[in-house]
């Protein structure tokens, strides 16, 4: 049995990873930790290039603090007509990422939405927040649109680094549910570069050890948007992606196309990198 | 199903690795890819029948030598594959080819775990224990190793060693991941503390919830001392049943471990156990 760590920020509740929760529920039992964050201790600068900008405007405890108790209550009472077994973990008086990190530590797996993460601050995702969430967690990450209702296939960018396969090895371990479902491990490149995919038979064994409908497909795209474009026009799809690794070896079009599927806000997306 | 990679010497199998391999395939539905190394500048010794030693640039029973040697990994291959065909054993093989190491640690990007023999060395020279090979493995492999001691002994209870660090988090969960059904088994988590005040765990409301989820039954030691790896080993040496350690370690930059010996090395040395380990 897992333990899951539900991530909300004041009173930004993320009803559609809820709904996730809900759908994994009906086949796997699970602990869900609700982990609430106030807002940081300093609001946003306002204006750029303003020399007191850089003087902390402490942001509106009071507003803040009854948010949060508000997204509590909300997340024990579906929890409990669910009958969802779940645990409150109100985080620091301010939002600070050490708190992300240690709460991670002791967690299998970290749903958050892939809109709301304190979207009332910075509203283009995946900003600031998410990215220390995505980059700093010790366990994987699945961020789920606001629009979520199920999904009913999965696809795994695959690029031969080891970013990719241990977010493969990551989704399998925790869930070997969904590994019943048709599965495509996709190693995509713009069009006219060298066609194959890269060390295709022993991801192959490895692959098709834990998924029972596998496609291993190389496909060649002309840019990042068109391969977002194939992605979100695939229904109801779950990507799995090795992406926002602090160190080693980032492929900038790999991040950047895990950064363009987010801002779209139709897939939900499992994330997992070694730290 | 887990694919785990069981690394034989070719031109020595380890029947532990081998009897390990097998228990983990029937009792955790495994699929054990027998991986064959060899290495370029490892070979076979006269005193094991290889034929004479190359002396004084004088190669001439080389061809031999390398004939016999060919014989014996043959040899070796069919002892596994029989082995494993005698037990029903689901597995398939790999031959990797030049330097033992490199092959390794590209199978593990496609590997769940890694089973390799605490003697193996891959060297007519290495005497050390744990090798450089196996130093090496635990420093750059992408997925968790089980170093098996010489003698097979069934795992009857599992001890995590735990110090609140990010990586003996991430080895224990990944056990658990690879091995969810071993609740019939002990589960024990012991610190070595340094603390003689204390008679707590790291955020050990944290690691309650995380793992009550998964073991009924859980057993905490804490034990006091100055110095970690000594008094781990100590602790692991004194259990009565059959354990296996589960470890983070490795975690650390090759100067770290080079100027601080790792926990491991000195666990693989001095004990006769399997131990798991993992870092991320």
């Amino acid at each position: 049995m897992k333990k899951i760590l539900f991530v909300c920020d004041t009173d930004n509740f993320p009803s559609g990873a809820f709904k996730f929760i809900q759908s994994i529920h009906l086949r796997d039992k699970f602990l869900l930790t609700g982990a609430f964050f106030h807002s940081e201790l300093v609001a946003e600068p306002a204006v750029v290039e303003d020399c007191f900008a850089n003087e902390s405007v402490p942001a509106n405890k009071t507003a803040d603090i009854k948010s949060v108790k508000e997204s509590i209550r909300l997340f024990v009472h579906k929890c409990k007509r669910a009958s969802i077994h779940f645990s409150v973990h109100e985080e620091s008086s301010h939002f600070t990422i050490e708190d992300v990190v240690k709460e991670s530590r002791f967690a299998d797996l970290i749903v958050m939405s892939e809109e709301l993460f304190f979207s009332d601050i910075i509203v283009s995702q995946p900003n600031k927040y998410m990215q220390q969430v995505l980059q700093r967690s010790e366990c994987p990450v699945i961020i789920i649109p606001e629009s979520y209702t199920s999904f009913k296939s999965i696809v795994a960018a695959y690029d031969g680094k080891r970013e990719s396969m241990f977010a493969l090895k990551q989704f399998c371990n925790l869930f070997p549910q969904f590994t019943l479902l048709p599965s495509t491990i996709i190693h995509w490149q713009k069009s006219g570069l060298c066609p194959g995919v890269p060390d295709r038979r022993y991801l192959e064994e490895y692959a098709t050890r834990h998924f029972s409908i596998l496609h291993i497909e190389n496909k060649q795209f002309k840019d990042i948007q068109s391969f977002n474009e194939w992605l979100c026009s695939t229904p109801d799809t779950l990507l799995i992606a090795g992406s926002f690794s602090n160190h080693g070896s980032i492929n900038s079009m790999h991040e950047s196309f895990i950064e363009k599927t987010i801002q779209q806000h139709k897939v939900p997306i499992f994330i997992a990198h070694p730290i | 199903m887990n694919k785990i990679i069981a690394a034989f010497d070719s031109l020595h199998a380890s029947d532990s690795t081998m009897d390990y391999a097998v228990y983990l395939a029937k009792e955790f539905n495994a699929h054990i890819v027998a991986a064959f190394l060899r290495d370029i500048l490892y070979h076979g010794k006269a005193e094991y029948g290889f034929g004479q030693p190359y002396e004084g640039g004088d190669f001439t029973g080389a061809e031999t030598a390398l004939k016999i040697e060919e014989q014996v990994r043959n040899n070796t291959i069919e002892k596994v594959k029989n082995h494993f065909n005698r037990l029903g054993v689901p597995y398939s093989t790999h031959h990797d080819p030049a330097i033992a190491i490199q092959s390794l640690i590209s199978e593990s990007h496609f590997a769940d775990m890694i089973l390799v023999d605490a003697d193996d060395n891959f060297s007519g020279w290495d005497k050390t224990k744990p090798s450089h090979f196996l130093k090496n493995l635990l420093a750059d492999a992408d997925c968790p190793i089980m170093v098996v001691p010489k003698y097979f002994k069934p795992i009857e209870k599992v001890v995590f060693a735990y110090d609140g660090s990010s990586s003996s988090m991430y080895a224990m969960r990944l056990f658990t991941y690879l091995f969810p059904k071993i609740v019939s088994q002990q589960i024990e988590i012991v610190l070595i503390s340094h603390d003689q005040h204390s008679n707590h765990l790291p955020e050990h409301q944290l690691l309650k919830e995380l793992l009550k989820r998964k073991y009924p039954v859980i057993l905490q030691s804490i034990v006091k001392s100055e110095d970690t790896t000594d008094a781990l080993a100590m602790y692991l040496q004194t259990q009565t049943a059959n354990c296996m350690a589960v470890l983070g370690s490795y975690q650390r930059s090759a100067l770290s471990r080079w100027l601080h010996q790792s926990t491991a090395d000195a666990l693989i040395a001095e004990l006769n156990i399997p131990l798991f380990i993992a870092h991320n």
